[in-house]
């Protein structure tokens, strides 16, 4: 063999280790999954499958991100606390055993986060004790990273307007301003059967079953169906929001509840507090028996104030209840049904009000996590619907689907908007987020993932040149 | 020209020869012994006994030329007839007519191989008085046969046979009880006559260098295979012609020689004999040895001698046509040394000596003395290499006990499966850098229709990571075939190695058969 052929050999060798330690930069799609748009965040362990995304609630401030959220398993003592950073990256941060020891290995299925704290502290609603037929409320403190020595151990809320042994207790919950003191939180805690309202820390009342309040003959209808298809028995939807101005202070919310039923029809009521009571505001009963499993409240026109409710009714529709603050119960808007073309499966079952095309104001996000999108069957989808007024209906103007749709996936099993921020700096500090850092971005869940939306509405018609920015960029 | 007879159909007649009678076959073969009493020349015969082919040669009486002139021999005609008449008989087991036969031939021709044949036939035909009698006239005629001894062993062992019984009772003169056919058999030899115009031409069998092997007229008995005659007589132009002898034929050579006044005649000797001669050109080959005698065109011609342990020596010599001229060129020892390759497996090797092709093996290079390189190189073998000294007037042989290269189809084999894992790598790596360019477009993209953006689970992630993995994996494992490959490629068995010999060829005075002079001689 001739010396060119074993230098030509050896160039050859050379060239070839060259290309094994240069080789391909597996890592660059490290870094360009984390520049993608949507952030997919798989089950941490302990949770089972298809649970992951099934129990999700937003909190209002990231505790040290620039966003978090809490998820919780429907089939074992499973918390979370997911923060996600301003780049996009996230971490899971699972409540020990330990802390949760009062809820004595029993589900939680419900979270509410009451507002006013530093940190904020969540109720934990646990509808099944030991698998029971009476259900327990927890009050926990995820752990701040200021306050490292503070207890972070859930305490059993003891509520005596709905008594130890009252089932599902826990199954709703929600937390706000009722009564027009901002300084303290008020919660509302729902069992099967009851709402019951503590004002201040005071167990004000509670409206049990179909319950006339204020005047005849208002009566808001506040049962839970229990027996309703498990689909929908998981946890009761209860609503504190504020949809008008109420004379008695900038804070105060009211109360709606949704009351889905296994037949007959289902209602929405609209309840207050007066005078440490708990009221009726309104109840109106909807065209179909799930009619109320999922509620939001949304901003139609971009002007800081919500003004719509949106009603879940899963089967076909949705309704959209606008005309607020301009209205005061009793008085009602009238409903704008939503029936998607082609028919939905689930269609309802989770909505939510955000802004994704980035014009003035909310649209509307309504899932059918049963779907079939891409042929896969129960994929799930989200849909898009805006306020036409010129049609005076709601139109879709847009879709949301995983990129890779898959066979019961059940994408957007759950809907839920979260508060943003993207100044790393003041989150660093634990300042009050700046407004302009301030985003609100979309949370779709799905079976065993979560997905965070940095950006949304690029397929929803907008100006021209308008594009919708990741609310990540600087 | 050539005029040559097979058998009687390719006869000629010589005019100029009296015709022999056709008598009686004992006065026939008396006027026959008188003829041949009267040759003064000896003739020489090869004798075949027991079958063996060795050629054998005595010297033969010439028949007499009448004025020089040689001329078609009518007896010679009639003699082949009567042999091969004989031969025929002698085939049918018709012993006596053939001996006949053979009887008259040699009435006609007095070689003494037809006697030895008449006497054979005698045997056969059960007639031992006859045979022991022409057998004992062939050794009379033929005393210094090479098959004498044998001859005249048979002989006795015939007279033994004819002897009266041994007188009963008398102890130990009982004879053997020998018969003939407890004797080796015999057969019949054949006859070759080689005969030119003028007589007195040198022999030559094959080739000039086998040496003279006869003058003419000659005639005797060669082995049954082809051989190459070549005829020269000073002043006459070289002849040479094939012939193909038999043992059952009579082979008639008759040459006639041109006279060639135009060539010279030329001999050529050296103060140390045996040196190769080349005349004009050297490509073509040495035509002889020195001393050598030959015919050259007239005019200048260029002698080459060339003699290990001596410088080549070349001259011009100047020759004249019809002339005869002796020329005679001086050696003188060489100043160099010579590297020789040698040995069975130097076949298909080439030298190079001091990086320079010096010849193809088995060869012998003439270097300067001193420490030279040499290489010898041999296809599908490791190369010979090695400081060679080398002295004056010394040769150095060289014969390489070759060691195999080991194959390389195993790295040629590796290389190609490295080849393959890296147009693998590249395939690979192509499909990584094509998901990644993909999912690059769709995140910074606007999609048509639903809002399916990128997801940091996409599958392209994990698909093009891996395939960047498998990639660089596919990469290192074609880097570390390449590497194996090159080691492969460079590695190689060992070194040939070879016997390695230096004699001293020296020369100094020395007497030969040839003559008297200088000789070259050898210490190793």
């Amino acid at each position: 063999m001739g010396t060119p052929t074993r230098l030509a050999t050896l160039a050859f060798s050379l060239l070839l280790l060259a290309f094994g330690a240069v080789g391909c930069n597996w890592t660059k799609f490290d870094d360009q999954a984390a520049d993608a748009p949507v952030r997919s965040v798989g089950a941490p362990s302990g949770f089972d499958s298809h649970d992951f995304g099934k129990s999700i609630t937003p909190l209002s401030t990231g505790r040290g991100s620039a966003a978090a959220f809490v998820a919780t398993s429907l089939n074992g003592t499973h918390v979370v606390l997911v923060k996600v950073d301003s780049g996009g990256g996230v971490k899971s941060e699972a409540v020990s055993d330990s802390a949760l020891v009062a809820a004595e290995s029993s589900t939680i299925t419900s979270v509410a986060e009451i507002p006013g704290g530093t940190p904020t502290s969540l109720l934990l609603g646990s509808p099944r004790v030991r698998d029971q037929d009476f259900g327990r409320v927890l009050t926990y403190t995820p752990p701040d990273p200021a306050n490292s020595g503070m207890d972070d151990t859930a305490k059993t809320l003891l509520i005596p307007l709905l008594g130890s042994n009252d089932p599902g207790m826990g199954r709703g919950l929600a937390a706000g301003y009722l009564d027009g003191v901002a300084e303290t939180a008020d919660y509302v805690i729902g069992s099967d059967n009851e709402i019951a309202v503590v004002i201040d820390g005071v167990p004000a009342n509670t409206a049990v079953g179909t319950t006339t309040v204020g005047v005849a003959p208002l009566a808001c209808d506040v049962s839970y169906d229990a027996q309703q298809d498990n689909r929908f028995a998981v946890r009761r939807p209860i609503l504190a929001a504020r949809l008008w101005a109420d004379p008695r202070g900038a804070a105060v919310q009211q109360l709606f509840v949704g009351a889905p039923r296994a037949t007959g029809t289902g209602t929405l009521s609209i309840l207050t507090v007066a005078n440490g009571t708990l009221g009726c505001l309104a109840s109106m009963a909807g065209p179909s028996a799930e009619f109320g499993h999922a509620l939001a409240a949304g901003d139609a026109n971009g002007d800081g104030v919500n003004d719509f409710l949106v009603v879940g009714a899963p089967g076909q529709q949705a309704f959209v209840y606008q005309g607020w603050p301009a209205l005061v119960a009793p008085a009602l808007p009238a409903a704008l049904a939503i029936t998607p073309t082609p028919m939905g499966v689930d269609f309802g079952f989770a909505v939510a009000a955000l802004n994704v095309d980035g014009l003035p104001g909310d649209e509307v996000l309504i899932s059918d996590p049963r779907a079939t999108v891409g042929g896969k069957t129960g994929a799930g989808h989200v849909l898009i619907y805006k306020f036409d007024p010129a049609a005076n209906a709601m139109v879709q103007v847009g879709e949301i689907a995983a990129h890779s749709p898959d066979t019961d996936e059940n994408f957007g099993y759950t809907l839920n908007v979260l508060n943003f921020c993207r100044d790393a700096a003041a989150v660093a500090a634990g300042a009050v987020c700046p407004p302009a850092a301030l985003s609100r971005i979309l949370l779709v869940g799905a079976a065993n993932e979560v997905f965070v939306y940095f950006r949304v509405g690029d397929n929803i018609p907008t100006p021209a040149g308008q594009t919708v920015a990741d609310v990540r960029a600087p | 020209m050539i005029r040559m007879g097979l058998g009687r159909a390719r006869g000629r007649r010589r005019p100029d020869r009296p015709q022999g009678g056709a008598g009686a076959v004992t006065s026939a073969f008396e006027r026959s012994l008188a003829r041949a009493g009267a040759a003064a020349a000896l003739i020489g015969v090869l004798v075949a006994l027991g079958g063996t082919a060795v050629a054998q040669m005595a010297p033969v009486v010439a028949p007499p030329v009448a004025g020089g002139e040689a001329a078609p021999d009518a007896d010679l005609q009639a003699a082949k007839a009567e042999f091969e008449t004989a031969q025929t008989l002698f085939i049918r087991d018709q012993y006596d007519q053939a001996a006949a036969h053979f009887l008259d031939a040699f009435a006609r021709k007095p070689f003494s191989a037809f006697l030895f044949n008449a006497a054979v036939s005698y045997e056969k035909a059960q007639k031992l008085e006859k045979a022991a009698e022409f057998f004992q006239k062939y050794l009379d005629r033929e005393p210094g046969a090479p098959d004498a001894a044998s001859v005249k062993t048979r002989i006795e062992a015939l007279r033994t046979i004819l002897a009266p019984p041994a007188m009963p009772g008398v102890p130990g003169t009982t004879p053997a009880p020998v018969t003939p056919a407890a004797l080796p058999a015999l057969e019949t030899k054949g006859l070759v006559v080689i005969d030119s115009k003028p007589q007195g031409a040198t022999i030559y069998l094959d080739n000039k260098t086998n040496g003279v092997f006869a003058k003419t007229p000659w005639q005797g008995s060669l082995e049954s295979k082809p051989v190459k005659l070549l005829l020269e007589a000073k002043g006459f132009k070289p002849e040479e012609r094939s012939i193909s002898p038999r043992s059952d034929k009579l082979v008639d050579v008759y040459i006639a020689l041109s006279e060639e006044h135009f060539l010279g005649w030329v001999e050529i000797v050296s103060n140390v004999p045996g040196a190769d001669v080349f005349i004009d050109r050297k490509d073509i080959g040495a035509i002889g040895k020195t001393p050598f005698t030959g015919h050259l065109k007239p005019g200048k011609h260029t002698v080459f001698l060339d003699r290990i342990g001596f410088k080549p020596v070349q001259q011009e010599i100047d020759v004249l046509p019809g002339t005869a001229t002796q020329h005679m060129i001086k050696l003188e020892k060489s100043d160099d040394g010579w590297i020789n390759v040698a040995g069975r497996g130097a076949y298909g090797a080439s030298v190079s000596v001091d990086g320079k092709l010096a010849c193809a093996a088995p060869c012998r290079t003439e270097v300067a003395p001193g420490v030279h390189r040499v290489v010898v190189r041999k296809g599908g073998f490791e190369d010979y290499e090695a400081e060679l000294r080398v002295d004056r007037g010394a040769e150095t042989t060289v014969e390489v006990s070759w060691s195999p290269r080991p194959s390389k189809r195993t790295a040629y084999v590796t290389a190609a499966v490295a080849a393959a894992f890296l147009g693998g790598g590249l395939y690979v790596g192509y499909l990584s850098n094509k998901n990644h360019d993909g999912v690059q477009n769709d995140i910074k993209a606007s999609s048509a229709g639903p809002v399916t953006m990128v997801d940091s689970n996409d599958p392209r992630f994990s698909r093009g990571k891996w395939e960047a993995v498998g990639a660089d994996v596919l990469f290192g494992v074609a880097a570390l075939l390449a590497v194996s490959a090159t080691v492969s490629f460079f590695s190689h068995g060992p070194d040939s190695v070879a016997a390695v010999d230096q004699r001293v060829i020296g020369f100094g005075p020395g007497v030969s058969s040839d003559g008297a002079g200088l000789a070259a001689w050898g210490r190793f």
